[in-house]
């Protein structure tokens, strides 16, 4: 593993929520080599490396992709889409990260292709810890595909 | 060379003792047995036997060499001819004599016997006699060829006389003594044979012993042997002799011999074939076992015999082996032995059954027959009458004693006389002849029949007549002329009345019920001239019939028509006219006739009853009655809507269909009255000049179910009509005004559902951050801050967990409404036991009493109903947490077209007053300190239930606890 190698892109525009939940990742050393990106756009353009992002290498790509749904501009749906549906990124896995675990949006993403989902309860600590379960399976056991 | 010491008692016991045995025997056999020649073959046997044995013995005795074989020679020559005289015998006792010609026993037998002995006596051969031991003397071949064929050829006929014996034994077929008397002599036979075997050819040679007088006396055992089988099996005594047997064996007839104790000595193979017995089992049995005088008896042949001495011929049955029996004709006659006495008896049986069954047929069916067979003498004496004589006179044959039975009735007596005369100039000739004859107890018999003169048939010789008992015939024919009377009786007074009228139409008779029917005397109408009293407008009509029946022979004409009554009133007839001229017996035209005035009045009553029907139909408003026959012709036109399609009842009545109506109507309504004309009720609908027209067509059918007549009954309809598109016009505005709302209906459901899955999901974000800065707060920064800041952060953080509870609740309800329900079946049981041991899992510590009983499965949602479940039961958890002794009772019961489940509980219950408002939203009748709890839990509950078309309700008092019950229907096919 290379050190200044990416491992996380955090897709979320509540900034609370962003910062809740890397400071959660970060309590289990896990956000040392993390993005976090504001709207599904701006994902797609660092994914990509376009736009902003253009000068990126596009062989960085992250670990694991922490992707919330309800996102203003391009949903998360959309954003799960396109990387599912580009080659260059349908292997990176993604995580959704929702508000609700009855949420209907939930089956779609699994048949888009994502890996697992969180979601994001009221309660601090739980999120905490759903959040770290998941970073640590996907930044450490999981063994990346790059 | 020779010793004297030979003198012994051994000799005279060796040799003449069985010398003198056997001349005794031979004299016994000539004196006592049946003189034939068997018996005579066996005495000579026997003689020279004898003799043999004496001169072999005189051998032994001879004081010399030389007398000793002189007494040899002499001995030797006897025995070339006892051998002879053996086969003789053997062969006449085993029948074998067809093989055996006089010529060919001389030849094979004597003949060799004469040559050796004009050997011997011409001295050809040579020989030495040697005492050998102290006693015997043996001879010593010299020139050994003539002597030793001698010896070869006695011992090959003492050889084949013993096989001819056994071949005899094994051949014999078993017939009791026979056996044993052949036993006896093929070993008696076989004893010296086989003991001269030993003498002459091993003993002198092997050992150098002589033992021939040992041998020699052997014979007496074949002698003695002989003499038992001839004696104790008496066969030869009873035999019919061999020459004979063969011929009583080949004897159609049964052929017996029993002797003077009846026992059975002797049956020919045809007896035995009539038993279907071997002789062996009716040897020694008594005749009477096989015989019968009648059906009971048994018969003794020698009884036969003492009563008659001279041959007799009975009629016997006789018994068969299976217990048949079966008639025999049988002739006894005396056994008588060679002295003329009188032994036993001979029965010589002959098969009589068939002839005999053929008798018994003929005599039953004779005497079953119903005639009488009577059979006379030449004078007219009774010889025999049937059963059916004695039936049907009354007489028996000893009545008459012989007489002519004519005798009873002097009447007869002529007749009879006459018949007898008649029969006796024509013999063979049936002569019929009828009879009154008077019965024994005097009432009249009549018998007719035939009678013939059979007296020149040799089988019969008398008069055989046959009569049939004719009386009741007789009586018959009375009785038909009686019956002839009262018909004519019952014809005179009958309901129809009678008038027969000749060529010019005057009446020739009238029956006497005339005078009821119309009051005038019978003379009065006969007297009457030019119809008068007939009802003038019927007279033309009357004359047109008689002229035009007396036209049709054998035809008949009906016709209706009125005449006066004397009493002053018109009658109804109905009247049938037949020509009836060609029978001779009326000669004239038969008129009958009833009277019907009664059923005309009727008809009259029922005419103004159709009338009333043509008044109703007629003033059916909006409507057209009109009925057709099958030819479409109108027969009935009425109703006011005639006159609106420019018809007129005038013009249509007795018109045919299209006749009247334009072409293209009769094109539509054609296939209509075909239809209505198989026999089709229906309705048809059509539209009209601007009316709107319903008609139902009717088939009238007649009492054979055959459509006669066709009714049509249109009515107006076009107001209902009017209505009835309104309606429609209206109904099609209300669908469409439904549908409109039901669109907005669903926009603003929608419309809900995203407000509240955005508001829930918005809401959340917030008190997300909320609730983590204030976490991260607490972790962090608690020990800078005091008591009562940490406790407010405590607060904080409880409210906004509460507050995602909340949302979270609301959510799930929000959702409820538009998730689909899967009806399926599952175990209602297992789910509830599910959920109870997950609830009871996390109550640990408590002790709760929870039964549940029997729950009927029903078709629903599982993963809904388990919510309801849960929240019911976690209710009554929950309520009962304050009670010392929680009880929980988990039932269902069963009705016709639903389950209700119940779930009980003695915790917290509620105040009644409050009851409709347990399954608002976030409604709650405790306090939050009192039971925790949000207020969406039987809401959820209720709606669930409502989306499974059931209902909720619930039962409760304050502190006594909560009943809570649903219902889901059974066979819910829709949710």
């Amino acid at each position: 593993m290379i050190n200044n190698e990416l491992e996380i892109l955090l897709v979320e525009d509540n900034m609370n929520d962003a910062e809740l939940t890397i400071r959660a990742l970060k309590k289990n050393h896990l956000a040392n080599r993390l993005v976090h990106v504001k709207d599904g756009e701006e994902a797609l353009q660092f994914l990509f490396s376009e736009g902003r992002y253009a000068g990126r290498a596009q062989e960085e790509n992250p670990k694991v992709i922490f992707l919330d749904l309800k996102m203003p501009k391009l949903t998360g749906i959309e954003v799960l889409r396109r990387i599912k549906s580009d080659e260059r990124t349908h292997k990176i896995p993604v995580v959704v990260l929702t508000s609700s675990n009855q949420d209907p949006d939930i089956q779609t993403c699994y048949d888009l292709g994502a890996n697992s989902y969180v979601v994001k309860p009221v309660e601090f600590d739980t999120f905490v810890k759903a959040v770290s379960d998941l970073g640590m399976y996907w930044m450490i056991l999981n063994k990346s595909p790059f | 060379m020779f010793n004297l010491d030979f003198y012994r008692p051994q000799i005279i016991i060796f040799f003449l003792i069985p010398a003198c045995i056997n001349l005794v025997m031979s004299f016994y056999v000539i004196l006592s047995l049946p003189r034939n020649r068997t018996n005579h073959a066996l005495a000579v046997f026997l003689l020279l036997l004898g003799l043999w044995q004496l001169a072999d013995g005189l051998v032994r005795l001879s004081v010399t060499a030389e007398i000793a074989s002189e007494w040899f020679r002499i001995g030797w020559i006897i025995s070339l001819f006892t051998l002879p005289f053996g086969m003789l015998f053997i062969i006449n006792y085993t029948h074998n004599v067809k093989g055996f010609t006089t010529a060919a026993l001389f030849l094979t037998q004597f003949m060799p016997s004469l040559f050796f002995m004009v050997v011997l006596v011409a001295r050809l051969d040579e020989y030495t006699m040697q005492s050998s031991g102290y006693w015997y003397w043996i001879s010593r071949p010299g020139n050994g060829f003539i002597t030793s064929l001698v010896h070869l050829w006695c011992s090959f006929q003492a050889f084949f006389m013993a096989v001819l014996l056994w071949i005899n034994y094994f051949t014999e077929k078993d017939r009791g003594n026979k056996k044993k008397q052949a036993i006896v002599l093929a070993i008696g036979f076989t004893v010296p044979l086989a003991g001269g075997i030993v003498a002459k050819l091993i003993m002198p040679y092997v050992l150098k012993v002589d033992i021939v007088p040992v041998t020699t006396s052997l014979f007496t055992v074949a002698s003695i042997a002989a003499l038992i089988a001839m004696n104790k099996y008496k066969l030869l005594e009873y035999s019919p002799g061999q020459q004979w047997e063969s011929i009583v064996e080949a004897m159609t007839e049964g052929l017996l011999i029993v002797n003077t104790n009846d026992e059975i000595m002797y049956a020919n193979r045809r007896f035995c074939e009539l038993t279907g017995n071997s002789f062996k089992n009716i040897r020694g049995r008594t005749a009477g076992d096989f015989l019968k005088a009648d059906e009971i008896s048994n018969i003794s042949l020698s009884s036969y015999m003492s009563v008659q001495d001279k041959p007799e011929k009975y009629e016997l049955q006789l018994k068969a082996w299976s217990g048949e029996t079966m008639w025999v004709s049988m002739s006894v006659s005396p056994y008588l032995d060679v002295d003329g006495q009188i032994v036993g008896s001979i029965g010589i049986l002959t098969d009589i059954d068939d002839l005999k069954k053929a008798e018994t047929k003929f005599r039953k069916l004779i005497e079953n027959s119903s005639d009488i067979i009577l059979m006379t003498a030449g004078d007219g004496k009774l010889l025999y009458t049937n059963p059916a004589f004695t039936r049907i006179t009354g007489y028996t044959m000893d009545d008459f004693d012989g007489r002519n039975p004519a005798e009873t009735d002097i009447k007869q007596m002529e007749e009879a006389k006459i018949i007898q005369q008649k029969l006796m100039e024509n013999p063979g000739i049936p002569i019929p002849r009828t009879v009154n004859f008077r019965h024994k107890d005097g009432r009249n018999v009549w018998m007719e029949g035939t009678a013939i003169n059979l007296l020149h048939d040799q089988n019969i010789r008398a008069i055989v007549s046959n009569y049939k008992d004719v009386t009741e015939s007789k009586i018959a024919r009375d009785q038909l002329e009686q019956n002839e009377k009262r018909f004519k009786t019952l014809v005179e007074n009958g309901n129809d009345a009678i008038a027969i009228l000749d060529q010019n139409l005057s009446i020739t008779y009238l029956s006497p019920n005339n005078k009821r029917i119309f009051g005038y005397d019978l003379e009065e109408l006969q007297s009457n001239r030019e119809m008068k009293g007939t009802h003038p407008e019927d007279k033309d009509m009357i004359r047109d019939v008689f002229s035009k029946i007396a036209r049709m022979p054998g035809a008949t004409i009906s016709f209706e028509w009125r005449r006066w009554h004397k009493e002053g009133r018109w009658l109804w007839l109905e009247a049938q006219a037949t020509n009836l001229f060609d029978d001779p017996n009326i000669n004239g035209i038969l008129i009958n006739y009833r009277d019907i005035t009664e059923r005309k009045n009727s008809e009259e009553q029922l005419g103004r009853s159709e009338k009333i029907y043509k008044t109703i139909a007629s003033s059916i408003t909006g409507s057209v009655i009109i009925m057709v026959d099958s030819d479409y012709r109108y027969l009935l036109v009425e109703g006011d809507m005639l006159g609106k399609f420019g018809y007129t009842k005038e013009a249509l009545l007795g018109q045919v269909i299209y006749d009247v109506i334009p072409p293209d109507r009769y094109k539509e309504i054609q296939p209509e009255l075909e239809r209505v004309f198989r026999g089709e009720y229906f309705t048809t609908e059509t539209s009209r000049d601007g009316y709107d027209i319903i008609t139902r067509f009717v088939p009238l059918l007649d009492e054979h179910n055959k459509v006669y007549s066709a009714l049509m009954v249109s009515i107006d309809v076009t107001q209902i009509k009017q209505i009835q598109r309104e309606l429609a016009e209206l109904n099609k505005d209300l669908e469409l005004k439904v549908m409109h709302r039901t669109e907005q209906l669903e926009a603003a459901n929608k419309e809900l559902e995203s407000f509240s899955y955005s508001v829930s999901h918005d809401l959340r974000a917030p008190l997300r951050a909320i609730h983590g800065y204030t976490q991260i707060l607490q972790n962090e920064y608690s020990p800078q801050i005091d008591e009562e800041g940490n406790r407010l952060m405590k607060r904080v953080l409880a409210n906004t967990r509460k507050m995602g509870q909340l949302i979270d609740e609301l959510l799930t309800f929000s959702r409820l409404g538009k998730k689909e329900l899967a009806k399926h079946s599952y175990s209602m049981k297992d789910l509830v036991n599910g959920i109870v041991a997950d609830l009871t899992a996390a109550e640990n510590g408590r002790d709760i009493d929870i039964r549940i009983g029997d729950l009927p499965d029903v078709l629903s949602d599982s993963t809904t109903i388990k919510q309801v479940w849960t929240n019911l039961i976690s209710n009554a958890i929950k309520y009962t947490r304050l009670k010392e002794e929680a009880a929980i009772r988990i039932e269902a019961e069963e009705k016709v077209d639903e389950v209700i489940y119940v779930v009980k509980d003695n915790g917290a219950g509620f105040d009644m007053n409050y009851v409709d408002k347990l399954f608002g939203v976030f409604q709650r009748l405790h306090s939050e300190e009192e039971f925790e709890g949000i207020g969406v839990g039987l809401a959820i509950v209720q709606r669930i239930v409502a989306r499974h078309g059931g209902r909720v309700w619930a039962e409760g008092k304050e502190g006594e606890g909560a009943t809570f019950y649903f219902a889901l229907k059974k066979n819910n096919k829709q949710f």
